[in-house]
């Protein structure tokens, strides 16, 4: 039986439907601390004095640390991934001297009890100097107000993408779109669990960390520098993590303070445990971007010949792993389109406002919104259905190579649209509509394709910063049979919800010819397994291919040593041999015969009774650790062109939106999701990870906003106000699927799960159609209630885009 | 401060189980819960009773535990997720989430199947615009919804035998 | 979050008397919306703690109050800087003074800055708030200056 393909219940429900899941806030510890972060109220401030005297008094208090104190326990900074003048920007987990954004620990408060540090917290008295903030990263660019001194400017990064002949093609082009201005908003997935650590810096002098960081590999890199440790002397463990979308991959800030407070506590374990309305305020945003002086040239078909334009990325605070974001997007260029010339000259700055760090569909989700309101806006002006706008542009051979060099790996675009368009019930929802219009109503019908770019080439990071020591991507696992004969399986992924023990016992399942009931995987990450590399962790839709890889590659070694155990037990020949499960268990056997050997008794000779063994093969432990490396080379950084990720995940929606005239309020009446990830594994979650970034999607695209006053106060940040999506405002999902394996991965799987953002690309064409009757052109990827209020009360004429007929 | 803080005595029942302790009273209800009982299947996910993921039956009915003080529960019977399995049978709702792919990281799980104990007994058929209601409180970043609204509707058939 | 406010009130006080009143911090400051304590560090700066909060969110916010300009008798601009329960506030108020028939035209204005927490908990309710504690100032010190007027006026 085949376990591909399948979708047998997950490992991870045993414990997590009983309340038996095991995260962070869940630890508790002898004599274990607790840590309160004083925050700044201010976006922008000289601190004068932090007085924390009041606090030490208070019983119960055991130390506190202020920024000052912080500056002077690290020997250094934490890393910034950017180049000069960026890269001197001295960024501590606690404001030294200045604040740059509200909510940023000021001063940390450590006590017996989270309420007692929470007192102290309170009695810690900071003086401060108000600056002004700056909000846009338009206005930073100016730099007026130099928000970090060490670099001398707001301007992190600056670049241009050119590739083919941009001005010939405007030159030659039927029509030229020009689109003033758009803008992609602040938000996060912001998972249930808020960022959390126990840390434990051991008077012998190793640091312990139970975390819920979700890139170890990266983060422990960061860390060991900045707190003057070697990378081995951490030990770094996650066990069950409440969500991540990216977001938990830049919590090694906290954890650095963590591991400061418990060393000057006495080597006491101290756990830090946010609060959601700390989350909101400081734990990272998503990249908030605008593109100005757009245009578009296409032929006399409405096939897009060349784009140039002008993008902006505002990473907030300090750009930390931010930088990466100004290269990223280009994985997906050209989006699923066919157009060979760009030029697109990409600026990054630092804002008065909350970091930006890495979440579900990462920078490549804002540039195919982009590229995505270009289709539609065109279509709209050159009156050419959107539907049939798609068609005209779309890839359609495969492997398709990008303009900037990356290869797509399969798809089939087409095939997709005509999935989703039944699903909807396309026609029928055509004929409401023009109903619909005769009668005044506003209801549009909006399409969105998308791809989830799997599997990075870290060797991005140097076009990014020519002098980062990074390229390829790798990822891990381990498996042996233990001395009781069960098969046990380590992962280097560290996931947060994604089923990783749950696909990895497919794999090894079908490799071994056994059922995934008879695979233990251990939940979660440790550094102590030794199963890690410098990019182990969940992050960038990958684990289908770097980590099931590892896997596979791993049953692969660990086969051979068994078949070479086995023939040498059976004295039989290896190529006799097969796997599987007998009355004694799991096992190989003689074809043919009632000869087997089953994995206990494997186990116990490799382990315990190896004199049997009579001096041979001493090689064979049934314990193999196995490194997946995808085959990539190192960017050509000047031309910023190489393959930057392996698979091309894909996927197209289609919903249909009623706007009421009156209020604004934006109705999602139907919703499809067409997802084509390669070859399934486990269709099951497959789909639960299409449905789960579709709702992300559509929170971002409907109600989900980081709204920032002129001053720098976070006006969103508390659910209350921030409203998250839930079960009242989510659609029923026509789901579908088309399977193109990919050619690059060993089952044809290709990694998925961020999404691309679809439903943002989807919204905003729904609204556009709904709105187009009323002459408005959508341009900002917020459809809030107010917003499309605003935009119905303005009639925005000057949206600021021009067509040229040649 | 805490020091002048008298603790006040409370006794509360959990799945079962008879407690009596000694608290501040400023101590929330999800703390004592997780913090001085230990029982940390029920999370606490915001602080403005928007999440839902400390969901739990107080006297029956569903309450956001990080909204009530551990006081306010003194004398009352409370059932947390620890409580649904019985003799080693799993509730009709954990087997069907489970089924259903109701869950990823499971961080919401608790709460939202104590939500879903709470609207299965007040009305043990729900349509779906009734489930979507009976959890509206209750936040899932994972799924989507749209498998856990599946789910309580299988738990309902199951239990409806 | 900032707040600009202005307006003006008439007093049958000279202008001289009415200057004097407002251009010292101690008679000022105990004019502030739920006024506290007053506690002087020098002749143009105190330490002024107000009650503050919206519902059930309370605390006591500890404003260092300055008389940051003062033009006898025609100008007096204070400028405050409070903390309450890891949020602050930045305020301006500025008042000019005109002699008119029966006594003086005080011309009020000045900026109310707020951040942090109490900003976000309050929401959209905390401009109303704001202005609702900038007119009991004002009323404050109108009636202090001149009550029979005031009385008058309201009545």
């Amino acid at each position: 039986m085949s376990w591909i393909g399948k979708s047998p219940n997950r490992k991870e429900d045993v414990r997590l439907i009983r309340g038996q899941g095991y995260f962070v806030d869940d630890k508790q510890d002898y004599g274990l601390l607790h840590l309160h972060l004083v925050r700044s109220p201010y976006a922008h401030a000289h601190i004068i004095n932090v007085d924390v005297a009041a606090a030490e008094a208070l019983p119960g208090v055991i130390c506190t640390l202020t920024g000052a104190e912080v500056k002077e326990l690290m020997p250094e900074s934490f890393m910034e991934l950017g180049p000069e003048p960026a890269a001197n920007i001295q960024d501590y987990p606690m404001a030294v001297g200045k604040v740059i954004f509200q909510g940023e620990p000021v001063a940390a408060v450590v006590a017996e009890t989270p309420a007692l540090a929470a007192d102290g917290g309170a009695l810690v008295d900071v003086d401060y100097d108000m600056l002004d903030a700056v909000i846009t990263a338009e206005q930073a660019m100016e730099d007026e107000e130099v928000l970090h001194e060490s670099a001398g400017t707001n301007k992190t990064w600056q670049g241009v993408y050119e590739y083919g002949e941009v001005d010939a093609a405007f030159d030659e082009a039927a029509t030229v779109v020009k689109i003033d201005r758009m803008h992609f908003h602040r938000f996060a997935s912001t998972p249930v669990e808020n960022n959390a650590v126990v840390a434990e810096w051991k008077r012998h002098g190793e640091l312990d960390f139970f975390c819920n960081n979700s890139f170890v590999g990266f983060a422990q890199q960061l860390l060991a520098p900045a707190l003057g440790v070697s990378v081995d002397q951490m030990h770094i463990k996650t066990h069950d993590i409440g969500g991540s979308f990216g977001n938990k991959i830049s919590n090694y800030t906290q954890m650095a303070i963590a591991a400061l407070a418990s060393r000057k506590a006495g080597g006491r374990p101290v756990k830090w445990a946010e609060t959601r309305t700390e989350h909101l305020l400081s734990s990272g945003h998503g990249n908030e971007r605008t593109f100005l002086d757009t245009e578009v040239a296409l032929d006399k078909n409405g096939v897009i010949t060349a784009v140039r334009s002008r993008h902006i990325d505002d990473c907030g605070a300090y750009p930390r792993y931010e930088p990466l974001g100004c290269v990223i997007w280009s994985q997906v260029l050209p989006a699923t389109y066919g157009v060979r010339n760009f030029r697109i000259d990409f600026s990054q700055a630092v804002t008065n406002k909350c970091p930006a760090v890495p979440n579900r569909g990462y920078s490549r989700m804002q540039h195919l919104w982009f590229m995505e309101r270009i289709i539609d806006i065109c279509a709209h002006k050159l009156d050419i259905p959107a539907d049939e706008m798609r068609l005209r542009n779309y890839i359609t051979e495969f492997p398709y190579t990008t303009p900037n060099g990356c290869v797509y790996d399969s798809g089939n675009y087409p095939a997709m649209l005509e999935k989703a368009k039944e699903l909807i019930g396309w026609d029928d929802w055509k004929k409401k509509q023009a109903d619909a219009r005769a009668e005044g109503r506003l209801l549009g019908i909006g399409i969105g394709t998308t791809l989830d770019s799997g599997t990075n080439n870290f060797g991005q990071a140097r076009i990014m910063n020519p002098h980062l020591p990074f390229s390829g991507n790798s990822e891990v696992a381990t498996i042996r049979i233990d001395l009781q004969g069960s098969v046990i399986v380590t992962l280097g992924s560290g996931p947060s919800g994604q089923s990783h023990e749950t696909t990895t016992a497919q794999v090894v399942a079908e490799e071994l010819g056994i059922n995934p009931d008879l695979v233990r995987v251990r939940s979660g990450f440790d550094t102590g397994w030794n199963t890690f590399v410098g990019h182990s962790g969940s992050y960038a839709s990958q684990f289908a291919v770097t980590g099931l890889s590892a896997v596979h590659g791993a049953c692969e070694k660990l086969k051979a040593e068994m078949r070479r155990l086995a023939a040498f037990i059976l004295e039989a020949s290896e190529e006799d041999l097969e796997f599987g499960i007998g009355e004694e268990g799991p096992q190989l056997s003689v074809k043919g015969t009632d000869q087997a050997v089953n994995y206990w008794y494997m186990g116990n000779l490799v382990n315990n009774d190896n004199a049997v063994l009579a001096g041979e093969l001493g090689d064979v432990t049934l314990n193999i650790r196995h490194v997946y490396r995808p085959p990539f080379t190192v960017p050509d950084v000047e031309r910023k062109y190489g393959n930057l990720t392996l698979t091309y995940a894909a996927q197209l929606h289609i919903a249909v939106i009623e706007i009421d005239r009156d209020f604004g309020h934006p109705r999602i009446l139907a919703y499809a999701a067409v997802d084509d990830c390669g070859t399934v594994i486990n269709p099951k979650i497959v789909g639960g990870q299409v449905h789960g970034a579709t709702a992300h999607g559509i929170g971002a695209a409907i109600m989900e906003t980081f709204q920032y006053d002129e001053t720098g106060n976070l006006l969103t940040s508390s659910f209350s106000d921030y409203c998250p999506i839930t079960s009242m405002n989510m659609p029923d999902v026509q789901y579908g699927s088309i399977q193109t394996p990919s050619p690059f991965s060993y089952s044809g799987a290709k990694g998925m799960g961020e999404g691309g953002g679809a439903p943002l690309h989807t919204v905003s064409a729904a609204v556009q159609d709904a709105l187009i009757t009323e002459g408005i052109i959508v341009t900002d990827s917020h459809h809030s209630v107010t917003s499309v209020f605003e935009l119905l009360r303005s009639k925005d004429e000057s949206s600021g885009v021009q067509v040229d007929k040649r | 401060m805490s020091e002048d803080i008298d603790k006040v005595s409370i006794q509360i029942t959990i799945n079962g189980q008879h407690y009596k302790r000694d608290v501040e009273p400023r101590l929330l209800l999800v703390q004592f819960i997780r913090e001085e009982l230990g029982l940390t299947g029920t999370h606490i996910g915001c602080d403005v009773t928007y999440c839902g993921a400390c969901t739990l039956l107080v006297d029956g009915k569903p309450v956001k535990s990080c909204t009530m003080l551990a006081v306010q529960a003194d004398g009352c019977e409370i059932h947390t997720v620890e409580g649904l399995e019985q003799d080693g049978e799993l509730h009709p709702l954990q087997k069907a989430f489970s089924e259903n792919h109701g869950l990823q990281c499971g961080y919401c799980t608790p709460g939202m199947l104590m939500s879903s104990m709470a609207l299965l007994a007040e009305n043990p058929d729900p349509s779906p615009d009734e489930i979507r209601k009976g959890i509206s409180g209750n936040l899932c970043r994972c799924t989507g919804y749209n498998n856990i609204i599946k789910s309580i509707q299988a738990a309902a058939k199951e239990m409806a035998g | 979050m900032a707040i600009q406010f202005d307006g003006e009130f008439k007093v049958a006080r000279s202008r001289a008397d009415t200057f004097e009143f407002l251009a010292d911090t101690q008679k000022f400051a105990p004019c502030l919306p739920t006024f506290q304590s007053l506690g002087m560090e020098d002749d143009g700066t105190a330490t002024v703690k107000i009650k503050i909060g919206i519902g059930k969110v309370r605390g006591i916010a500890t404003i260092n109050l300055a008389l940051e300009e003062s033009e006898s008798p025609t100008r007096a601009q204070y400028s405050g800087k409070g903390k309450v329960m890891g949020s602050a506030f930045n305020l301006i108020s500025g008042f000019n003074l005109e002699e008119i028939d029966g006594g003086t035209l005080v011309k009020w204005s000045g900026e109310l800055k707020m951040f942090g927490k109490l900003v976000a908990l309050a929401g959209g309710l905390i401009k109303p708030i704001a202005r609702k504690d900038i007119k009991r100032l004002i009323d404050a010190l109108q009636i202090a200056l001149d009550p029979k007027q005031a009385e008058q006026a309201s009545g």
